[in-house]
């Protein structure tokens, strides 16, 4: 069974072989493929977050300044996730794991400016692999 | 929007925002059942469903100052910063 709901998710093919073809085609990924983005978020964590793109996000948790959670829809095969995450201009973003260990559903984020200070960027850009 | 609002074990308010639709059909009360249950917060209280729009006039920003007083969501002026208690100020003002 596919990780996604029907099992396959939508892509834009840009290739020149589809110019002019029909867009958007699906293709299946199955759970277990370890190449595949699991899930990814673009958005604007200023505020009430507002999402501009995103892929198997159910929430978003604010606890604070700087300190946000991104919820799955369908959660992972197990918490051995891993993440590459990034702000904009000079706000980063770095994943803040519990004491109590991954889930294999929530990603934790906390977000600095580069002085240091907790932020909440206005843009951020979050992919997850397993 | 409706959005669920949770009191954690050190008396901070977290606020999650739903993303994925609400089903064809699916009550607005299942609906924030289901992501609550995803937002997988199992040390957390959770408090009544808020609006935004009635947030707002608080200040969304000054979330770290928040307070349950068992009834209401309440902006504890201790706690804020100067910066918060200028958020509380122009929220009120708009």
């Amino acid at each position: 069974m596919g990780l996604y709901p029907g099992g396959s998710v939508p892509v834009h093919d840009h290739s020149s072989a589809n110019q002019g073809g029909a867009l958007p085609r699906s293709v299946a990924i199955p759970s277990t493929d370890s190449a595949a983005l699991k899930a990814w978020i673009n958005y604007d964590s200023s505020g009430t977050p507002t999402v501009r793109a995103s892929f198997n996000v159910s929430s978003i948790t604010d606890n604070g300044s700087g300190d946000q959670d991104v919820n799955l829809t369908t959660a992972l095969t197990d918490a051995n996730w891993t993440v590459g995450a990034c702000g904009i201009g000079s706000d980063f973003i770095c994943v803040n794991t519990p004491a109590s260990g991954q889930t294999s559903s929530k990603i934790k984020l906390r977000m600095f400016t580069d002085s240091g200070a907790l932020t909440n960027p206005s843009t951020v850009m979050l992919v997850v692999a397993r | 929007m409706k959005v669920i609002t949770w009191k954690n074990p050190d008396g901070t308010i977290s606020i999650t925002y739903p993303v994925e639709p609400r089903r064809s059909g699916e009550p607005e009360g299942a609906y924030l059942d289901r992501i609550a249950a995803r937002a997988d917060m199992p040390d957390a209280e959770r408090l009544p469903d808020h609006d935004t729009a009635a947030l707002k006039a608080l200040g969304l920003d000054t979330q770290e100052a928040w307070e349950w007083n068992g009834a209401a969501l309440v902006v504890n002026p201790a706690k804020a910063t100067p910066e918060a208690l200028a958020a509380i100020r122009q929220a009120k003002l708009k």
